[in-house]
Formats: C-alpha cells, sequence, structure tokens
C-alpha cells in the first residue's frame, strides 16, 4: 500500500481542518463529498481541470467529526511527521481524540 | 524542512503556507498578491448580491489560497462572492453558496461554505457536474438570483 508524506491544517476557532498529502501540496483540486457538504475528499485536477486520481487531501470538522461509516476506504498510508504510516480512518480518530483534548472538547470520544 | 513531530505540528494556515513557499511549492509572489487582494477588497467584507456582507479573515485567505487555480488568480475569491446565484441552509446554521461568472468564454463554478457570523469557512472550484450533485443533496434554498 502506497503510503503518503501529511501534515495537518487546523484553525481550532472554526474547527477547519484538513489532512494534507504534502506530496501534492500546492496543486489544483475539486471537493468529493463523503457525508455533510463540509467533509471533502480532495481529488487533484490537471490544468484541463480533470481528475487525475490522486488525492490531495482530507477536509472535514474534526472535532464534531462522527459519521466514520461514510469515510471512504483509501488504498493509502498517511504519514504524519515523526509518526508511523496509518490508514485514514486510524489517523483521524487519533487526531480528532488530540485535537479534542487540545481543545478542551466535552464530547465523548469516537 | 517540515512541521514538527507529533499531533502538535497541526498548522494554523499561516504557518502552513509560509512552509509552502520556504519549501518551493508555492511563489511568495502568489502570495503578497493574496494579501494585497485581501488589504484593497476582502478585509472590509464582501457584498453578495442578496446584500449580505461576507467577511474573510486572513487565515480564511491563507487556506483558500492553496488551490492552485486560486493563488494565481486571487481574484477569484471576490469574483465568486460576487457572482453568487443561490444560497442554502446547511447544518449549525451553516450556509452553501453557489457562484457563476465568466472569464472570457470559460465558465467558472464555485461552492462556498460560509459560516453564521457571516465568515468564509472555504471556497473550492467545481464543475457543472459537481453543482448538479450538490443540488440535489443539500438542503433548502434560502435564497435564488
Amino acid at each position: 500500500m502506497e503510503t503518503v508524506r501529511a501534515t495537518i491544517e487546523w484553525t481550532p476557532e472554526i474547527d477547519r481542518f484538513v489532512l494534507w498529502n504534502d506530496e501534492l501540496a500546492g496543486r489544483a483540486f475539486v471537493p468529493e463529498p463523503f457525508g455533510d457538504v463540509t467533509d471533502n475528499l480532495l481529488l487533484e485536477v490537471d490544468e484541463h481541470d480533470t481528475e487525475t486520481g490522486q488525492i490531495v487531501g482530507v477536509e472535514l470538522a474534526i472535532l464534531e467529526f462522527d459519521c466514520w461509516d461514510n469515510l471512504p476506504k483509501l488504498d493509502l498510508l498517511w504519514q504524519l511527521p515523526g509518526q508511523e504510516p496509518l490508514p485514514l480512518d486510524e489517523l483521524l480518530r487519533r487526531a480528532q481524540r488530540e485535537l479534542r483534548q487540545q481543545a478542551g472538547h466535552t464530547a465523548s470520544p469516537a | 524542512m517540515g512541521p514538527k513531530s507529533g499531533q502538535g505540528s497541526a498548522e494554523p494556515p499561516r504557518e502552513r503556507i509560509e512552509r509552502l513557499v520556504a519549501e518551493g511549492l508555492m511563489p511568495w509572489a502568489a502570495v503578497e498578491q493574496a494579501e494585497r487582494l485581501w488589504q484593497e477588497r476582502l478585509r472590509h467584507g464582501v457584498t453578495m448580491p442578496n446584500g449580505e456582507q461576507v467577511w474573510i479573515t486572513l487565515d480564511d485567505l491563507y487556506h483558500v489560497i492553496v488551490d492552485s487555480r486560486i493563488w494565481r488568480h486571487p481574484e477569484r475569491i471576490v469574483r465568486a462572492l460576487e457572482s453568487v446565484f443561490e444560497i442554502r441552509a446547511l447544518e449549525h446554521g451553516r450556509k452553501l453558496a453557489f457562484s457563476r461568472w465568466y472569464e472570457g468564454e470559460r465558465e467558472r463554478l464555485a461552492a462556498l461554505v460560509l459560516y453564521p457570523d457571516r465568515t468564509l469557512r472555504t471556497m473550492h472550484l467545481i464543475d457543472e457536474r459537481r453543482l448538479r450533485r450538490y443540488t440535489r443533496k443539500v438542503g433548502e434554498v434560502v435564497w435564488r438570483q
């Protein structure tokens, strides 16, 4: 399974979270909703706006996200700096726990 | 160069942009152009055709310009907001706005997510197929031109 170098962008004040595939940073992309329209896979497009099949990132409201069954199963592992490569759902569940703690969030853990 | 390890590596939008520039993945000139646009056009809000004003913070700007079609043409943020033709209600008081404008003969479409306080959460350039899917799927129309 392919492993991609990943980073997280987060704006805690509005819970705007993006897991970026940093190997495709700065490319063009279109959203592919997988639940609420604010939860999206971000799919790379080329200069003709044609999808390339590459995933640029995943955006969602991480603190409130609970639609785990809607999360796409991807043939990719995501590796944050200094961490082991993880499947998308494991990485997001871990990020959710840690960011909820950081934010002092009171919702029950996923 | 890269973000620090650990979950603390979650970067605010500005830090991410600065890192992408430092890594040669985005030109600094593009960031400066976007910041100039923010100073001149965005920081005081942009009025949509329904009369509502939308506020764009610098963090919103740095978040939105990571798409190369926007950092190459940051004026598209203004065009998108000024060309909104339909607004739909989302959960938690959020709204989804659809926008259409022309660049020469080329039609552009965008989907914008707005917060109840009328700030911009995100903006995506989309195609006609996605627009149809969104409008089939997403809630009540609250305004249409």
